[in-house]
């Protein structure tokens, strides 16, 4: 693990006006906010990377 | 040369009686030109400003209240959006190190009045120092042109069309001496943001308070035109005319046969003094460049040069007059996605709402439908999956549950 990992998933039937926003979480968090931008999103490609010791950032880049 | 006075008074006073007598234009003829005029500065990925005015600057701030569904629907049916309500004028710094002293922005700190006017004396100006830009030509064609200077503000359209005679004809409008300024996202931005830092009860009181959304636009870059050259051909034949499909006679001096180009080139230049006159453009020259028993070319300057687009970004206004994710407005009211600007990362703070919101999401596929129209209507800006989780959008998680989710969560 060198504190990157990339998820990729077709998001349907959505018609958001925005990719979401980079987010902070905590790292128990993060597969759960990936899971969100992807599902309820829009989101093809998340980037997850780690921050510090406690903190990801989690960024829809696609 | 007197007779060609004459003959030139003649016929302008013939030009004017047409265009009063022209039949009435309906409204939607009329809304379908001023359309076509705004999608030619569209296609320029310009918003459109209309009608043209001097007055509309980088930095203005102006209140969008429909919402993004009614001004996607009003910028497809008119082609563009009106700019009803101006909240604020900025005044951004720093001309001078956006454009590394050039364009003659050493030492000036007020664009564009230093590019307008040249000390005192309104008649001369400095705009050959201010960037230049071009646009494309209009194309128009139309069954008379009585009604044509209330959609496109241009006298020298009806004239050029009257000129050329014909029920119906075609022609272009070339946008000439075009100019623009503008400032960088950032700039602008961040100034907005330390207004809306003091100005926080006016943007309360302009939240929207029944659930629909407001929007902040700031017009980072502004488009000017000096003048424009319209070319009219007239096409087919005249009404109640016995010789349909004959060529009118111009009325222009001897322009057929034997005359010279000296006697062609004094009759246009009598023409262009009497419109001018008659027109009374303040400033401004309305001049006759060519004409033919089919077609007639007139260049027009304004006075002053006008806005005919800008571009900018939108702030949604959250309720409690905070201040939501700046988006470009070409990209809004097209309805196309957008990535949202480099902006600090929204911090994690998932709450009850959270629970209650991601588990209904998931209970219906229709349901994440529903959530995206919802924030369609009222807030826009905010991405559903940021709703969830992020602590800068509790309050709009909050109203999303209480009006989505049944029952209400509790606190």
């Amino acid at each position: 693990m060198n504190g990157k990992s990339r998820t990729k998933k077709t998001a349907a039937n959505l018609a958001a006006v925005s990719l979401p926003a980079p987010q902070t979480v905590p790292k128990n968090k993060v597969g759960e906010t990936v899971q969100d931008f992807i599902d309820f999103g829009g989101a093809k490609v998340v980037q997850a990377e780690q921050q510090d010791a406690q903190n990801w950032l989690v960024t829809a880049t696609e | 040369m007197r007779r060609c006075v004459r003959i030139a008074s003649a016929l302008l006073a013939g030009v004017l009686i047409s265009g009063c007598a022209a039949p009435r234009v309906s409204e939607e003829q009329i809304a379908r030109v001023a359309k076509d005029w705004c999608m030619t500065i569209r296609g320029s990925q310009v918003m459109p400003v209309y009608p043209l005015t001097e007055d509309v600057l980088s930095g203005d701030v102006f209140l969008v209240t429909t919402t993004i569904q009614s001004e996607q629907k009003e910028f497809k049916q008119r082609g563009f959006l009106p700019l009803p309500l101006l909240v604020t004028r900025l005044h951004p710094s720093g001309i001078e190190d956006f454009y590394l002293s050039s364009h003659g922005t050493q030492g000036r700190t007020n664009p564009p009045y230093f590019w307008r006017f040249d000390g005192t004396n309104l008649e001369t100006n400095r705009l050959c120092q201010m960037p230049r830009a071009a646009f494309p030509s209009y194309q128009f064609s139309t069954r008379g042109g009585g009604g044509l200077n209330i959609a496109v503000p241009i006298e020298a359209i009806p004239v050029a069309i009257n000129l050329a005679g014909g029920k119906r004809v075609e022609g272009s409008v070339l946008l000439s001496d075009a100019y623009t300024y503008g400032f960088d996202q950032a700039n602008l931005q961040n100034l907005l943001l330390d207004w809306a830092g003091r100005n926080s009860d006016l943007l309360e009181v302009l939240s929207p308070a029944d659930g629909g959304t407001n929007y902040l636009r700031m017009i980072s870059r502004i488009y000017l035109v000096g003048g424009v050259s319209v070319q009219v051909n007239s096409v087919g034949s005249f009404a109640g005319s016995a010789s349909g499909g004959a060529d009118k006679p111009v009325n222009l001096p001897n322009l057929d046969g034997t005359n010279t180009v000296e006697h062609y080139t004094s009759a246009l230049a009598s023409l262009s003094s009497a419109l001018s006159t008659a027109l009374n453009a303040p400033g401004g020259t309305l001049k006759v460049s060519s004409a033919s028993s089919r077609s007639a070319s007139l260049n027009e300057t304004f006075p002053r040069p006008l806005v005919v687009g800008y571009l900018g970004f939108d702030l949604p206004v959250l309720p409690g007059g905070q201040i939501g994710f700046p988006q470009d407005t070409m990209m809004r009211v097209k309805g196309g996605a957008t990535h949202p600007l480099p902006t600090k990362p929204l911090r994690y703070s998932a709450d009850s709402n959270s629970t209650a919101l991601r588990a209904w999401l998931r209970e219906d596929p229709a349901n994440v439908k529903k959530a995206n129209e919802w924030l369609a209507k009222n807030y826009s800006a905010p991405n559903l999956a940021n709703v969830i989780t992020a602590g800068e959008l509790r309050d709009v998680r909050k109203q999303m549950v209480e009006q989505l989710v049944q029952p209400p969560a509790k606190p």
